[in-house]
């Protein structure tokens, strides 16, 4: 600890982990939290050690639970020591219940040991970490390591070793990626997108955003070297453990050990044989091209080879560092935590959205509660049954965590960690990508002694694996992971409100004011009986259905949770569109309406009275408005308030014109020329074109949508599209999603442009001669070659 | 409507449900007591965390006995068990004499909840085999039962790792559960 320089430490605190928490089972007096490293959180410490030890531990060897902190008053970090409550001098609960400090995810791994010498037979002992972060389930295996040396050596030493082997963690490097970019990330599986963001050059605002460190100087390029050099002579003399900068250095070092040329699209072959060292490339090849290196393997056996390889590198080559390059897959940063001298190699997700925390498997939770068994019994209420008795029960689930309702997730004889992840992936089916406020009401795992504290929280969320919770009347519904049966409480509360825009008919009522809603409530107040009957043909079963086959057609987990967030925007704007038809203006989109001489739609457009009746029935209002009463509504006027301050495209609406594109039936040449002409004119810079890019992920075709424009019959929308292609090439990604165009559109698109080409060089071999023949200077008569004909320009020129 | 349903169609076929909370404090034997009953087998058992839920059939009455464990720091979470329950089952370590007092004061407390008003009382005095434990009567003097007037309560002596007395408990509370629906 000594050996830590002060201004290392300085700039680590807080980086990875903030606390290292110790809870156990004492036999004389039950759960108990023993050690908070470095200094007491503040939150409660018998609530902390009941979480840490779950229910039912003494039946299994080991167990997982989930916890975060900054959520009420009794588990807010309110520590003397702490950053946030220094920030916020005013550390009183009134204060925080505005504005709230950001979350804190813990991790906790408990372990129960059988010792036959021990007066009750067993010990057990629990670690959990608390991080900043939401990327939890990278730290399971340091603090497996950590919990075992604990077990071994109960001490403070050990846990400001793990404190400093998880905060010298370096991830100065990782990239960092816009909401756009990480959809496209997310939407793309390949190994390389982004691939740029790798190259250290690319980062160099990131370093000097970043505080000075000891161990990262500025000039990293230059003198990086020699700094693993030195890191390298030390931990041959020193066996010191992680913590001294020696040791900082070397886990560096060992992080990546060889970097490879691949090409940037058929390199994927050679990231399976990571044993190969091959010499470091020089700086000039890796800037051409971005390469991969293998970091894992090697580095995890022990930093001895990748070392050795360092040190037979020439003298001037710059180290690739933690996640520089090395990456095997643009998806995840890769770097390494180096515990007892174990090297640990971690994967940080980087295409992940907030209230999205941890592992979990959405497609788990959606199966679960969409498989034969699956169901739900107990009265109807109006913001769950959105579909009445044909309500999806996946969708009534989706439908109370938007709508505040409190969801349990009881798992009998299950370990807590599988409730946790059913409530991980909740929170991720209510927010898709989109929403927040989520997280911020779930315990993930809750033991009975959360009851009283979670209950103060509305529309709590979570994960209990003790049958007593059966017996609460406080859950509004019950989702059994067993058996994907959910209850709905025969005492829920029914909603003293009701839309404002309920209509009776399916025909379009747009009201200019609120004056009437009084009389509208009454007319329309409760839904007729036959509307309780739900359609089979709503969309929501439709969107249903198409996801369960997806599953079953085995696509990924992060199609499914895109897929998921597609719905969760769509319900957004048609939220939109109720606030525009029951009040006049919306604060959470843009207005709803058909293209018109010239104008671009816009919102969900204008509804057919079947879409009407699909998506935007009576029932369906229900819940939109039980939203509108929510945190999650407040956190998406102000997100969209921002979004609209902050987005590159401007002027149109770009989701309803994509949408018209790929979905439209009859779409007029006029339209399809404006909106091609518009979405061309608006992807000029990188941010624009992420934010188009964002809006064609490859699941749902790619840039289809606007390469079949290629093929329209009018030419000056070919040219448009031409135009379009030629516009997002300039940038790599908008050249990936290019290489994974279908053949036949990318030959279509290669020989509209040679066509164009060969037209701008007759035109401009016209040009010139007539210049030379009339006296004319010859800028700007290259603008012949975009003339709107249906004819070839060659022909032109030539008759 | 169902559920009512097969709860009189059991009624009537004499198959009843009682659900039964065990709690004591610790080590006195509660999970040792809970398997005994389930599994007819002597289980060496650990501190339990949080709590054992085990369903018992005897004499045509299907018990759902609830085990909490004991220790001091996590009385406090007792209480959630309490709505619903029909029979306390409290078990004492008849041999731990210096914490009668403490089972005592614990006892009186959870009788005190108003939750618990209604239910019966069965007392273990428990650990029978072990030298200088104590006798059932000492066992309800030192529990104070005497001045408890308005409660059907009743000790048993019994041994959880050979299963003497269980049953003989299990029979006074369905019997007197029968009492009071008749």
């Amino acid at each position: 600890m000594a050996m830590r320089p002060p201004d290392l430490a300085a700039t680590r605190s807080g980086d990875h982990v903030s606390y290292i928490l110790v809870a156990e089972f004492d036999i004389d007096t039950g759960s108990q939290l023993t050690h908070q490293f470095p200094y007491p959180t503040g939150a409660d410490k018998q609530l902390l050690a009941e979480v840490m030890l779950p229910e039912g531990v003494h039946n299994r060897a080991e167990d997982w639970t989930v916890f975060f902190l900054n959520q009420n008053a009794s588990n807010t970090i309110s520590s003397v020591f702490s950053r946030h409550s220094i920030d916020s001098a005013a550390s009183d609960v009134t204060a925080m219940a505005d504005e709230r400090p950001e979350l804190m995810y813990g991790l906790s791994l408990v372990r129960t040991k059988h010792d036959a010498a021990a007066k009750r037979k067993a010990h057990f002992k629990a670690m959990a970490l608390v991080t900043p972060h939401p990327y939890i389930q990278v730290y399971k295996p340091v603090l497996t390591l950590a919990l075992d040396q604990f077990y071994v050596d109960p001490s403070m030493d050990t846990l400001s070793r793990l404190f400093d082997a998880v905060n010298a963690m370096d991830t100065s490097l990782i990239p960092h990626f816009s909401h756009m970019e990480k959809l496209i990330l997310r939407g793309s599986d390949r190994n390389d997108c982004f691939a740029e963001k790798f190259i250290p050059g690319m980062q160099q605002q990131q370093q000097q955003a970043r505080p000075p460190n000891p161990a990262d100087p500025d000039a990293r390029s230059q003198t990086d070297g020699g700094t693993a050099d030195d890191g390298s002579d030390e931990s041959g003399t020193r066996v010191e453990g992680p913590g001294t900068l020696a040791d900082y250095n070397r886990s560096r070092a060992a992080s990546v050990t060889s970097v490879s040329e691949t090409s940037s699209v058929g390199g994927r072959k050679s990231f399976d044989n990571p044993g190969a060292s091959n010499p470091p490339k020089d700086w000039t090849t890796r800037h051409k091209r971005p390469s991969f290196d293998r970091v894992s393997s090697a580095s995890s056996t022990g930093s001895r080879a990748g070392l050795g390889v360092k040190s037979s590198s020439d003298s001037h080559e710059a180290k690739p560092r933690a996640g520089t390059m090395g990456t095997r897959d643009t998806h995840y940063f890769n770097t390494s935590i180096v515990f007892k001298s174990v090297t640990l190699p971690i994967r940080i997700p980087l295409s992940t959205f907030r209230d999205e925390i941890g592992d979990f498997s959405l497609v788990k939770l959606i199966q679960t509660f969409s498989g034969p068994t699956a169901g739900f019994s107990g009265p109807i209420h109006p913001h769950l049954h959105t579909n009445g008795s044909l309500t999806h029960p996946l969708i009534m689930l989706f439908n109370a965590l938007i709508t505040e309702k409190n969801v349990v997730f009881l798992g009998a004889n299950h370990a807590a960690k599988d409730v946790v992840d059913y409530v991980l992936a909740a929170c991720a089916l209510g927010s898709g990508c989109y929403l927040r406020g989520m997280a911020e009401r779930a315990y993930p795992y809750a033991p009975v002694a959360f009851k009283d504290v979670m209950e103060t929280t509305t529309g709590w969320i979570a994960g209990v694996t003790n049958p007593i919770f059966e017996t609460f009347s406080t859950w509004d519904i019950l989702c059994n992971i067993e058996t994907g049966q959910i209850t709905i409480n025969k005492n829920i509360k029914q909603p003293n409100y009701s839309p404002v825009l309920v209509s009776s008919a399916f025909g379009r009522q747009q009201r200019d004011g609120d004056d009437d809603k009084e009389s509208l409530n009454a007319v329309n107040g409760a839904p007729s009986r036959a509307d309780n009957a739900g359609r089979p043909d709503a969309a929501d079963n439709a969107f249903m259905e198409d996801i369960t086959s997806a599953i079953q057609a085995h696509y990924g987990e992060m199609v499914i949770r895109m897929r998921m967030g597609d719905f969760v925007l769509r319900f957004a704007r048609l939220a939109s569109l109720y606030e525009q038809e029951a009040f006049g203006e919306t604060h959470i989109g843009v207005r709803s309406v058909n293209y018109a001489h010239g104008e671009l739609g816009g919102g969900v457009g204008v509804l057919d009275d079947i879409s009407r009746a699909r998506e935007f029935s009576p029932l369906c209002q229900q819940r939109i408005e039980a939203w509108r009463r929510s945190r999650s509504y407040q956190y998406f006027v102000g997100d969209h308030r921002n979004f609209q301050l902050n987005r590159a495209i401007r002027g149109f609406d770009p989701v309803y014109q994509i949408q018209r594109l790929r979905t439209g039936k009859h779409v007029a040449d006029a339209e399809v020329d404006v909106i091609m002409r518009t979405v061309r004119d608006s992807t000029q810079t990188y941010e624009q074109v992420t934010e188009i890019l964002a809006l064609l992920p490859p699941y749902s075709g790619g840039l289809l949508p606007i390469t079949f424009c290629l093929f329209h019959p009018q030419e000056y929308i070919r040219e448009s599209a031409v135009e379009f292609l030629d516009a997002i090439q300039r940038h790599p990604i908008g050249k990936l999603f290019i290489q994974s165009l279908n053949l036949y559109h990318r030959l279509a698109y290669k020989r509209l442009v040679q066509t164009r080409n060969a037209q701008v060089d007759i035109a401009k071999r016209n040009t010139v001669l007539a210049a030379t023949a009339f006296g004319i200077p010859s800028a700007g008569m290259s603008l012949l070659g975009s003339t709107p004909s249906n004819q070839s320009q060659s022909s032109l020129v030539t008759s | 409507m169902g559920a009512n349903l097969s709860k009189a169609m059991a009624n009537l076929f004499g198959k009843k449900e009682m659900r039964l909370l065990m709690l004591g404090l610790d080590a006195a034997g509660k999970t040792t007591i809970l398997y005994k009953l389930k599994l007819n087998q002597s289980v060496t058992t650990i501190p339990t965390v949080g709590f054992n839920v085990e369903t018992v059939t005897y004499k045509n009455v299907k018990f759902n006995v609830w085990d909490v464990g004991g220790q001091d720091k996590i009385r406090p979470l007792w209480r959630h068990y309490y709505t619903g329950t029909q029979g306390l089952v409290f078990v004492v370590d008849s041999q731990d004499r210096e914490r009668i007092d403490e089972a005592r004061q614990e006892l009186h407390r959870i009788l005190a909840d108003r939750e618990m008003r209604d239910c019966l009382l069965l007392v273990f005095a428990n650990k029978q085999d072990l030298p200088s434990a104590m006798s059932p009567a000492e066992v309800t003097e030192k529990l104070g039962l005497h001045r408890m007037r308005d409660r059907s309560w009743y000790v048993h002596p019994s041994c959880a790792t050979t299963g003497e007395g269980l049953f003989e408990g299990l029979q006074w509370l369905s019997q007197n559960v029968k009492k009071r629906q008749t």
